[in-house]
């Protein structure tokens, strides 16, 4: 990058790191706009309040941006969503900038004043108030035990998850997209029902598209008038760019690399300003986006380094946009991150390799950039080549961990198994935390924190919770009496058939509230269907391309427990059925004999079959279950192997388990991680424990972190070696593998002094965090976790 | 089916350090040499041993009633109590182990057949073909036990594993010459050209090491050479001198790994109850660089570690 510029994004990403302000703008216009809107169809008052939104908030362009616009009034700046879950606010407002993670700047009392004023106008009205009276009452208590998130709207999240066609707005411009839309409203037949309700959908779309030019028109005119105020030449001629480039994109179809760049940017905004959720990214961005480039750098227009600058200047931008999770929503997604991917590498359409210029730029970018909102993934395809996963691995290093690694076989597999056509399949992103899916043709949506371990406890105590004693599953019978194993694996299926309908009743009522009272026209401007289908994306606008998963947590811990009772109970009977039961009863305390023998028993992550085994039966007794039922508009369900990091609280929920764990302690990390201090055999004997499982039938992912010592990729030959051993593991049906390259006296230090290491990312579950903003329960989890040392 | 049993220390699947490529790494028990400074301490003997985890003791005695030969007492010290093992008395029979209910007492060593081996190390193959990896047997002294040792490396070499061995190079008997014939690849450790001194650190002269190196790199055999450096007993100017003249001279040497002294060993010593003799300083960064430079001098390629 040229020494300038490097400077420039330097400052820029400074300002990302300090705590972010809330932002009452969206809150107070969302609020006006409804109350204006009162009884008219619920998609025209959504494309209303966006429209007024886009026209009236606060805009800003921050010095040396060459791609510009703010998704709230600040430049790192909070969004308050008070449609989905107004509650929590007023509650938690004096508590934000104090509370122990995840803190924001304190706000003035103007505008705290402001929203004092407009979340009462949403009680009995938000999406949540409306969700809590939907679910019945029995059920409801189990949200927050057996699963965690299921409610997006609890979480104060949107579906922000989708996977969306910029190809769409860069090829069309929206007057393109504007144009499909009137010739599908001339052809609608007024007589007939659901015409009338695709003329208000399309309608609506129509508003959010004309208020999303009208809000790029607005910047044009901030760049014009910075232009002529700035005494700097070189940034007047920067600023009357952009003055031109908003001028004419999102509205047309782009031209140029920089054009691309700041239409797509425009199009994230709208739908984040509509649809706050974490998640929405930009997909294979070094697919769409490199004609431009190409075309650019070939008519001279454009250098490498003015590529390199702006995409810095993207990255850095997304991490300008927070959401606020109330506390118990924090401790399940703490750390600030939106997870807005970026899905590098992999196949083209058609099975070549995809690999270009840009994906090593893109790449080379967040070398200098590193914060946390920005997700990179790295497709790995047979074909991909090495230099590239190198390069990759190379800035996981510098970034101390960070990049996810994803096989390409492995999820092709996965997507022609839930029945897309392989060009889709190739095309596939990841989204969110580890979710596969197609842009622009399919709606895979996570979510669900479910905790299977709990299941477990459940046959293992008739139905009761070890911790709060309440009856929450079927009484499955005293299992001191159990015979056999088959008996347990039975007790436990019963608990499972049970208590996975509420899972999936939580997460269906969810999506269908969101198309009901809080659809998102906007983001189904940019899928293929949705126009001509006249639906929103939520409503079933992708049919019949949608799934909706739930994420199973803590499955390995089930598979230690079950191994241990199948081994030491029927097989060795080393221990009764009823020791064991009284050791789990009174958390192992005066049973140390027994604890030390479940310890000692097989445990997942050293490439047991004997146990590896067993969880990939509880996996597929799960993706059985869960896939007997349809979802919300049709969609088929699935599972992924996934926690954030809700292995906490799931922990919290869970007494004493087989495996040796104890009361309250957190659950296996990352989703299909071995259980903390487990994987004792070597990092390919924990790769290989993972790869053997059926990832094909946990079609929405699966995530498997791993600690790595900085001193075992020192050089470049160790770093050759990590290399095939990221491959190894993907070609040998591995899903995904993300690290973390950091001593633990480093992390101890950091808890130490947290000021030093402000910037210090790790992943956390999924995702990458600033260590210094996690919860010292999280901070201790991730010390705790293995690292492979290399001592003898 | 081969029966034939070896005593194993550790595995560890996917080293990076133990030669080319992704290794699955075999520790074997026992070794002629009783270096001051040695690592492994628990890779010493040919037989299982005990192995304490002080911190884990909570003194409750049930391994004292458990231990038939009674060579378990109880300790009172200043920081609290624990039991200790008289390691004359013990027998290794581990029944201690099975009454300790704090995991304090684990063991070190357990006996597999080459089969058995063979089957574990095996799981790693896919890793090996993408980065020409495959099996290192160390140990202690892999060539120990030599029979066993053969057996494996040919039951590797049979399916197409890649096999290499550390070894200290002190090996008196024709098997355990066949055994470093018959590897791909050695490691060889050289701890000093002084006899004396050599036999004052190591326990043994090193004239038969000397010899078998030579012996070895006439016959062609690939080998990297593994410098301990340790300060105070074999990084005089006079040994390093002398050890890069000779290496220069062998034409198989295809690199010489410089392994400076760690302290990693330490917890073992007390795990075993022993003392540790050495009271020596790890290398500092500025020396290791002068170091390499020392053997660079002499055309050698050389870095550090493995």
């Amino acid at each position: 990058m040229k020494p300038g510029a490097l400077e420039k994004i330097k400052k820029l990403r400074e300002t990302m790191l300090t705590p972010p302000e809330i932002c009452v703008e969206r809150a107070y216009l969302m609020t006006e706009a409804y109350k204006e809107s009162e009884g008219e169809p619920e998609v025209i008052r959504r494309a209303k309040a966006l429209d007024k939104i886009l026209r009236e908030i606060t805009i800003g362009i921050e010095d040396g941006e060459l791609i510009v616009g703010r998704g709230t009034s600040k430049k790192r700046g909070g969004i308050i969503a008070p449609e989905i879950n107004s509650r929590w606010y007023l509650e938690e407002m004096e508590t934000l900038s104090t509370r122990p993670w995840d803190r924001f700047a304190p706000m003035t009392e103007a505008e705290k004043e402001t929203l004092r004023q407009c979340l009462p106008y949403w009680k009995g009205k938000a999406l949540y108030d409306r969700w809590c009276a939907r679910i019945p009452k029995d059920l409801l208590k189990l949200h927050g035990i057996v699963q965690f998130g299921g409610a997006y709207c609890a979480n104060n999240q949107y579906y922000g998850h989708n996977s969306i066609d910029y190809e769409i707005v860069l090829s069309k411009g929206i007057n393109g997209i504007q144009k499909e839309i009137e010739d599908k409203l001339a052809g609608l037949n007024m007589a007939v029902l659901e015409d009338v309700e695709k003329y208000h959908f399309l309608t609506a779309m129509n508003i959010e598209l004309e208020a999303t030019k009208y809000f790029a028109r607005r910047y044009a005119a901030l760049a014009a008038s910075m232009a002529e105020r700035t005494p700097d030449p070189g940034r007047k001629s920067e600023l009357q760019k952009i003055a031109a480039i908003c001028s004419r994109v999102p509205e047309n179809p782009a031209r140029t690399f920089h054009e691309a760049l700041q239409s797509i940017w425009f199009m994230y905004l709208a739908i984040m300003m509509e649809s706050p959720g974490p998640g929405l990214g930009f997909l294979r961005i070094d697919q769409y986006l490199y004609p431009y480039y190409k075309k650019d750098i070939e008519e001279g227009i454009l250098t490498k380094e003015d590529a390199l600058e702006l995409l810095a200047l993207l990255y850095i931008k997304v991490n300008g946009i927070v959401i606020p999770y109330p506390m118990e929503a924090a401790k399940v997604f703490g750390g600030f991150t939106l997870t807005a991917n970026f899905t590098l590498g992999g196949l083209t359409r058609d099975g070549r390799d995809a690999v270009n210029e840009l994906s090593y730029l893109f790449l080379e970018a967040e070398k200098e950039v590193a914060l946390n909102s920005e997700d990179i993934i790295i497709r790995v395809h047979k074909k991909t080549p090495d230099a590239f996963v190198m390069k990759a691995c190379e800035v996981a290093r510098a970034l101390r961990g960070k990049l996810k690694f994803v096989g390409d076989e492995t999820v092709i597999q996965q997507l022609l198994h839930d029945g897309k056509p392989i060009e889709y399949a190739r095309n596939y992103a990841i989204t969110g935390c580890n979710s596969p899916t197609v842009p622009g043709y399919s709606l895979d949506l996570p979510g669900g924190l479910t905790n299977i371990p709990l299941m477990l406890e459940l046959a293992l105590n008739d139905g009761r919770s070890r911790v709060t004693g309440e009856q929450i599953g079927p009484r499955t019978g005293d299992p001191r009496n159990f015979k056999s194993y088959q008996e347990v694996w039975e007790a436990f299926k019963k608990q499972v058939e049970a208590l996975i309908p509420a899972c999936l009743l939580f997460r269906n009522v969810d999506k269908q509230l969101f198309a009901e009272f809080l659809p998102s026209p906007i983001q189904s401007a940019l899928y293929h269907a949705c126009i001509e289908k006249g639906r929103d994306v939520i409503n079933g606008g992708t049919a019949p391309y949608i799934t909706t998963a739930i994420s199973l947590g803590g499955i390995p811990n089930v598979g230690d427990s079950l191994a241990a009772i199948k081994k030491l109970v029927f097989e060795e009977k080393k221990i009764s059925m009823a020791r064991l039961i009284d050791a789990l009863d009174n958390n192992f305390e005066g049973y140390e004999d027994t604890w030390r023998l479940l310890q000692g028993a097989p445990k997942f992550g050293n490439n047991d079959d004997y146990v590896d085994s067993i969880v990939n039966e509880v996996i597929l007794l799960l993706s059985n279950e869960v896939g007997k039922f349809k979802g919300f508009a049709g969609a088929v369900s699935n599972v992924a192997l996934a926690t954030i990091t809700a292995n906490i609280p799931m922990g919290f929920m869970v007494g004493a388990l087989p495996d040796g764990r104890k009361a309250g302690e957190p659950v296996a990390d990352g989703g299909i991680s071995p259980h903390r201090g487990r994987n004792i055999s070597g990092p390919t004997a924990t790769l290989m424990s993972v790869a053997k499982l059926d990832h094909i039938r946990a079609t929405n992912g699966s995530v498997l972190n791993m600690k790595f010592n900085p001193d075992t990729l020192k050089d470049e030959v160790k770093m050759r070696k990590f290399v095939s051993m990221i491959r190894t593991y993907l070609e040998a049906g591995g899903f995904f593998v993300q690290f973390n390259i950091v001593g633990s006296n480093t992390l101890r230090e950091a808890q130490k002094n947290p000021e030093k290491y402000r910037d210090l990312l790790v992943r956390v579950a999924t995702y990458s965090a600033y260590f210094v903003e996690l919860s010292t329960e999280l901070q201790d989890d991730i010390i705790a976790r293995m690292e492979f040392r290399e001592v003898y | 089916m081969n029966n034939t049993r070896g005593i194993v220390f550790h595995i560890i699947h996917g080293s990076f350090v133990d030669g080319p490529g992704i290794r699955t790494t075999v520790f074997l028990k026992g070794c002629p040499l009783r270096c001051v400074w040695c690592c492994n301490p628990e890779g010493q003997l040919l037989h299982p041993e005990v192995k304490l985890n002080a911190a884990l003791c909570k003194a409750c005695g049930a391994c004292i009633t458990g231990c038939p030969e009674n060579a378990i007492t109880l300790l009172t010290g200043e920081t609290g109590s624990r039991v200790q093992i008289n390691r004359s008395l013990c027998t290794g029979c581990m029944q201690c182990i099975a009454t300790c209910p704090t995991g304090a007492l684990d063991c070190f060593g357990r006996y597999y057949t080459v089969d058995e081996l063979f089957e574990i190390v095996k799981k790693d193959e896919q890793f090996y073909r993408l980065s020409g990896g495959g099996v290192t047997v160390g140990g202690g002294e892999p060539t120990f036990q030599a029979a066993f040792t053969r057996e494996f490396i040919k039951k590797c070499k049979d399916n197409y594993i890649h096999v290499a061995l550390d070894t200290c190079g002190y090996t008196t008997t024709a098997e355990g010459l066949k055994v470093l014939e018959e590897a791909d690849l050695l490691l060889f450790d050289l701890k000093g050209l002084d006899p004396r001194r050599h036999v004052a650190a190591t326990g043994v002269s090193n004239e038969r090491i000397l010899e078998n190196l030579k012996n070895l790199n006439a016959k062609g055999k690939p080998i990297i050479i593994r410098l301990p450096v340790i300060p105070g007993y074999n990084d005089s100017t006079a040994n390093l001198q002398a050890t890069a003249e000779l290496l220069a001279q062998l034409r198989s040497v295809e690199r010489v790994d410089l392994m400076p002294y760690h302290e990693y060993g330490k917890v073992k010593y007390e795990q075993l109850e022993k003392d540790y003799a050495l009271n020596v300083k790890p290398l500092s960064r500025e020396r290791q660089e002068e170091l390499l430079a020392f053997f660079r001098n002499y055309g050698l390629p050389v870095q550090i570690g493995g």
